[in-house]
């Protein structure tokens, strides 16, 4: 029996051992499998948390160098200090940005004057810079350069970077210009001294507001970089790499022919410590974008075989054992082998359970780090209902995660565009149905759930599972609504006029080019109106710059209540305004807005308690007929403004080609005037004053005459006025005085007897100042006594402020200067100040002199006015005189100086002096 | 001969007696109770902070102006700085400059920081080998750019301030830029505060606008009668630099004297952890603080634009 059991139990026990053997096999590779899976889980949640922190804080730099940026854009000019303040906040808030830097273009031509403004600025040991074996060297001459004039923080050991220029590194240049022609930002190839890991990301500035649209645009343009510093170690503070991971972020440059840049290389220093035999490695490579910018990201995790636990697995052995014993003693005992395979089974779902927990415990560190991140997380399940929201996102939309949970995005995260309030689409659904990354427009804002609006920067991006079918999503925004409203502040400031709030320059001529744009369209007509106030300058002048400035703003408020919606008004500055009409249907509307535009300012403002009139001219230029480009409309228009202005103020008038051709005659003539002194084209002619009762030549006024070299000559009619306008005048009018001091003294040294000089002096001149200088200056040059110089003035400069005038004309007078009043009669002819004024005499305006034998008025005002300045112990000079019957009544009316053709008709100096040698040779003879 | 070694440097340690591995002179060129001066002090010492022991040193040439006396003190200071042999220098304001650094411690092994000089150093002939340090700049650009904004069409300025050589030298930093604009600045350098107030009234009917300058000079200054006379007698703009002129001012738009002592200690910390004095280049100040004194601006009737108001401080 014993031998036949044998027998039997043999084969059993080989099939049995065959079948546990088997069993063991199977179980022990169901749980490899099952812990494999499990790690490899885990791995992929640690990957994506590690991405997404990356992620995030690689947008949020971009976001403050393009903040950066739009400071520059908005500000004409962005001072160190300005820089500091901007630099200061983002550096604040974001730990991991260690520096930033600010380098203009320099071209070669330039460089000796941008470095010495540098070094009058302070910084006396100022030079751009290169580095020669780690030191700051002055570099050597390029066709250009990017130096650093602005780096924050700036300390002490970070101050001798000031100069270095960027594209001394040779390897930077196809970067830069990378970054130029893109118009985006780029990582540069150089490394960090300390960590030797590149870590500079640079973007490009150009001139204008608005980045140009073509590369040559942009080459051209370029006026600077801003640079942002990562600190490598800092933007890896709270993530959570284990031990035994390392971590490998590459930029990917844009060009081909360019190598990856390693921006971090994070490997726990036990990570090479463990055994490679005894591990296994997960790898995970990703590529993600950040705006312009690309990056891979590594991340490599090494499982020990003592980091996994295999208590799986062991039972799944041991089972495997027993299974077979079962077997083994199966002919024994199959009801007991049964209940204790039931109780291996039950240990195993114990196994896995705990398994499960361990699980759950990395997810709930996965929370603690969302929720201690500043940007707000929302995720959602595939269609689209809220499963979760961290604390930055319940503060940010108003929704706590339990009253959000389980609805809808759409009620949850609602965004419109912030300035039309029109809804957008959710990112969420363009995510869901794309299957890929959908970031926000520019403009978008929430709306929370108490219904407060916030701009928002927001991008959703897809989650999915291992076998890549999309899950859910991931949504991630932060408010930006402070950053936006300062762009904004600073975009309405750099378009408008501070003081009356209305379009400036550049937002006219924007708004005009657009309006261009659109009118072969529609096939309508523009209007162009130039309008300056008349005389505005005496308002500023007399009542100071406070009321000149309200006057301004009551102005503005009425030429608004003028024109429709769609027109524009503009203050270019000073008095001076622009109306844009667009899509005119009629031309007859435009005379009609223009004369309503002059009715409006009929009425007095009232400043001050007082009572103020003024009065506008206006140019008007039509789109097509007088120009298809806002250049030429405004041009044509301040022209017929001009012309306006010319023919009597308080009107207006159309354009007309007759116009430009004046103005460029003004022009060409206001240039010539400019060069007559260095050529040597002005010349002084002398007419002599002879004393009516002795016939003694008792002096001379200095008359002004222009020899143009083309024009021959130009009569003072013509360039006089033009040289008061332009302010030539006062140059002019003090080599007039020279000229005129050092011919008198010149008489006076060749042995003529004494005559007095006469200057006539311009209403400019007289205000300018510096006239008691010029007086001084030109007697001290000439040697010439002050009482051989005689000034005349007009009327108008001592009526005008005649305060000012009686201290101007005190001190002359002091000087031994003699004054008179020229063309007396023509003007306000107060006697008032006549009195006031400590004057020697006045000079009767030819227009009386000339019909003073034939009409009786004339006479008369002549009489009256030598009697008149008799009376105030004043001599009376009589210009004009030019026969002798007028000789004759003046001798009678006991006039006391005569000038005119009767005499002799203005000299040049030449001549004059013949004519003094021969009188004093009569002279001589008579005696 | 380890033993000996070891029994010498225990023994040189206790004989040090300091818990400092590193020493830092402060040499001031004036007297504790000098405002500017005590600024500059606060912000050297809010970044030494147990670094080094900081030494201090006053030549007091502020209220003693006599050259000799000035020498006298930088001998006793150089005499001191052979003794001690500090690990740095630092060296506040002009005087400090003139009569200490340049004669004794040029091109020497003693790294130099100085602060405090006004506007240009080119007279005391920087930059040395062992010498850095920051220039102060008031912010006189932005201060014109007030003054052109306010006063309608200003073509004459008076510089009102004591006869001292740090006033002079402003005064000409101050002509130089406002010429640039076309505006004539005259100086009227006063000795004590009889002049000063006389002055200020002349100044009042004479010139389009008043720069104030620095008191510091004014033995007698009595702040009561400036204010007095400031609030009684201004018809015309004033402005200044200073920040404790603000009360006598209707603006002023100021450098912050911290700025300059935290430049210059972190300077000689850097020197302390290994950087030469010639590594670090030369800077100048790039802050600055603006006051309005709204009660002056409301008696004389001038007005400042609004933006410069809110940005201000209120001076009473």
């Amino acid at each position: 029996m014993g031998k036949e059991y044998s027998k039997k139990s043999l084969p059993l026990s080989s099939i049995a051992l065959v079948l546990g053997i088997f069993c063991t096999a199977s179980l022990t590779t169901l749980a490899i499998n099952n812990l494999i899976k499990h790690e490899e889980e885990a791995y992929a949640n640690e990957v994506t948390l590690v991405k997404d922190i990356l992620t995030q804080r690689l947008s949020a730099i971009e976001e403050v160098l393009h903040s950066v940026k739009v400071l520059f854009n908005a500000s004409n000019h962005v001072d160190a200090n300005e820089f500091r303040i901007l630099s200061e906040d983002a550096l604040n808030r974001h730990q991991y940005i260690k520096s930033f830097q600010f380098m203009p273009l320099v071209i070669q031509k330039e460089r000796d004057n941008f470095e010495q403004k540098i070094r009058d600025e302070g910084y006396f040991t100022f030079s751009i810079t290169e580095t020669i074996n780690g030191k700051y060297l002055a570099s050597a001459q390029k066709e250009r350069y990017f130096p650093i004039i602005y780096q924050e923080p700036f300390t002490p050991t970070e101050a001798e970077k000031l100069g270095f220029d960027l594209l001394s590194e040779a390897k930077n240049e196809a970067y830069i210009m990378q970054a130029i022609d893109s118009s985006e930002s780029v990582i540069l190839p150089i490394k960090d001294s300390r960590t030797k890991l590149t870590n500079t990301l640079v973007k490009p500035l150009y001139a204008g507001k608005d980045t140009p649209k073509t590369i040559s645009n942009r080459r051209h343009s370029v006026n600077g970089l801003i640079a942002l510093i990562i600190d490598n170690k800092k933007i890896l503070n709270d993530i959570p790499i284990a031990e035994n991971m390392a971590l490998q972020l590459e930029s990917i440059p844009p060009l081909l022919s360019q190598n990856k840049q390693i921006i971090l290389d994070h490997t726990h220093k036990n990570f090479n410590a463990q055994k490679i035999s005894s591990a296994f490695m997960l790898n995970n490579e990703s590529v993600f974008t950040i705006s312009s910018l690309k990056f891979e990201l590594k991340i490599n995790k090494k499982l020990a075989w003592t980091d996994t636990n295999y208590g799986q697995v062991i039972a799944a052995g041991v089972a495997g054992i027993v299974i077979t014993g079962l077997i083994l003693l199966l002919a024994r005992s199959v009801t007991s082998k049964a209940d204790d395979l039931q109780r291996r089974n039950q240990e195993i779902k114990e196994l896995v359970e705990q398994r499960t927990r361990e699980l759950a415990l990395e997810k709930d560190r996965a929370h603690v780090t969302l929720a201690s991140i500043s940007d707000g997380v929302i995720t959602t399940n595939a269609d689209g209902i809220v499963e979760y929201l961290n604390p930055a996102a319940e503060k940010i939309t108003g929704w706590s995660q339990q009253d959000a949970f389980d609805k809808s995005i759409d009620e949850i995260f609602i965004v419109i565009n912030e300035k039309t309030k029109k809804t957008q689409t959710n990112p969420v659904h363009e995510c869901l149905s794309s299957n890929k990354i959908i970031a926000l427009p520019d403009s978008s804002a929430l709306v929370d759930q108490k219904n407060q609006i916030q701009a928002i920067e927001a991008s959703a991006a897809p989650i999915s599972d291992e076998n890549q079918n999309q899950t859910g999503t991931v949504l991630v925004f932060h408010d930006v609504s402070q950053a936006r409203r300062m762009a904004q502040q600073m975009t309405y400031q750099a378009t408008h006029d501070a003081l009356t709030g209305l379009p400036n320059r550049t937002l006219l001529m924007d708004r005009l080019k657009q309006t261009i744009s659109r009118a072969p369209w529609n096939k309508k007509h523009i209007a162009v109106m130039f309008l300056d106030l008349d005389r505005f300058k005496l308002v500023n002048d007399t009542l100071g710059h406070d009321v000149g400035d309200e006057l301004l703003c009551q102005v503005a408020d009425r030429m608004k209540a003028c024109i429709r919606d769609g027109d524009t008004i503009s203050r270019l500055g000073g008095d001076e305004f622009v109306v844009v009409l667009a899509d005119l249907a009629a031309m007859e509307d435009v005379p009609k807005i223009a004369q309503k535009f002059i009715d409006a300012m009929a009425s007095p403002f009232i400043l001050e308690s007082q009572e103020l009139f003024i009065t506008t001219s206006i140019g008007i230029g039509i789109y097509p007929n007088h120009g298809n480009t806002p250049f030429t409309l405004m041009k044509n228009a301040d022209t017929a403004m001009y012309q306006a202005k010319s023919s009597g103020r308080n009107n207006f008038l159309f354009y007309d080609a007759d116009m430009s051709s004046l103005d460029e005659k003004r022009l060409s003539l206001e240039t010539d005037l400019r060069r007559a002194l260095e050529r040597n084209e002005l010349e002084l002619y002398y007419q002599p004053q002879i004393d009516i009762n002795t016939n003694q030549l008792i002096g001379a006024e200095a008359l002004l005459r222009w020899n143009h070299s083309s024009l021959g000559l130009v009569s003072p009619m013509d360039f006089i006025p033009l040289a008061e306008e332009t302010g030539l005048i006062i140059p002019i009018g003090q080599w007039v005085m020279e000229q005129a001091c050092t011919q008198a003294k010149t008489w006076q040294d060749n042995g003529f007897k004494p005559i007095r000089i006469a200057v006539n002096i311009a209403h400019r001149q007289f205000n300018s100042g510096s006239l008691e200088l010029d007086v001084k200056r030109a007697l001290g040059k000439s040697n010439l006594d002050a009482s051989w110089l005689e000034l005349e003035l007009t009327e108008g400069i001592l009526a005008e402020d005649s305060n000012n005038a009686i201290d101007t004309l005190d001190v002359l007078e002091k000087m031994g200067i003699q004054l008179s009043i020229d063309d007396f009669g023509t003007g306000y002819s107060s006697f008032a100040y006549l009195k006031r004024f400590p004057l020697h005499a006045l000079k009767v305006d030819r227009c009386f002199v000339k019909d003073i034998t034939s009409k009786k008025d004339d006479a008369a005002i002549c009489s009256a006015i030598i009697a008149m300045a008799h009376n105030l112990n004043l001599r009376v000079v009589a210009e004009g005189v030019e026969d002798e019957e007028q000789l004759v009544f003046l001798k009678q009316n006991d006039c006391d100086y005569v000038q005119g053709f009767y005499y002799s008709r203005p000299l040049p100096a030449e001549d004059f002096t013949k004519m003094l040698a021969q009188r004093e040779v009569t002279s001589s003879n008579i005696s | 001969m380890d033993f000996l070694r070891a029994t010498t440097l225990f023994f040189g340690l206790l004989s040090t007696g300091s818990a400092f591995s590193a020493q830092c002179l402060y040499v001031s060129s004036y007297h504790t109770g000098y405002e500017w001066n005590d600024g500059i002090e606060r912000g050297i010492e809010s970044i030494i902070d147990n670094r080094c022991e900081l030494d201090k040193f006053y030549l007091d040439s502020k209220r003693n102006k006599d050259p000799d006396f000035i020498k006298s003190m930088a001998q006793k200071a150089m005499q001191h700085i052979e003794q001690t042999k500090p690990d740095v220098v630092i060296a506040c304001d002009d005087n400090a400059s003139k009569y200490l650094v340049v004669p004794y411690l040029k091109d020497s092994q003693t790294p130099v920081v100085f602060c405090g000089i006004n506007w240009t150093v080119k007279s005391y002939g920087y930059p040395f080998s062992n010498v850095t340090g920051i220039v102060e700049i008031s912010p006189i650009k932005q201060l014109i750019e007030q003054v052109t904004n306010t006063v309608d069409n200003p073509k004459h300025g008076i510089y009102l301030a004591p006869d001292v050589i740090s006033q002079r030298k402003e005064l000409e930093l101050n002509k130089g830029l406002y010429a640039k604009q076309g505006i004539q600045v005259r100086p009227h350098f006063v000795q004590n505060m009889t002049e000063w107030v006389q002055a200020y009234k002349q100044a009042n009917n004479e010139a389009d606008f008043i720069i104030i300058g620095n008191n510091g000079g004014i033995n007698d200054w009595d702040a009561n009668l400036a204010r007095e006379t400031t609030n009684q007698f201004s018809r015309v703009f004033t402005v200044t630099n200073y920040e404790w002129m603000a009360p006598f001012a209707m603006l002023a738009m100021t450098k912050i004297a911290e700025e300059q002592g935290e430049w210059s200690a972190q300077s000689a910390m850097a020197i302390l952890d290994g950087l030469a004095a010639s590594q670090i280049p030369i800077v100048v100040n790039r802050r600055w603080n603006i006051y309005v004194n709204q009660q002056i601006l409301q008696k004389s009737g001038v007005q400042l634009a609004p933006h410069i108001i809110n940005k201000a401080v209120k001076v009473k």
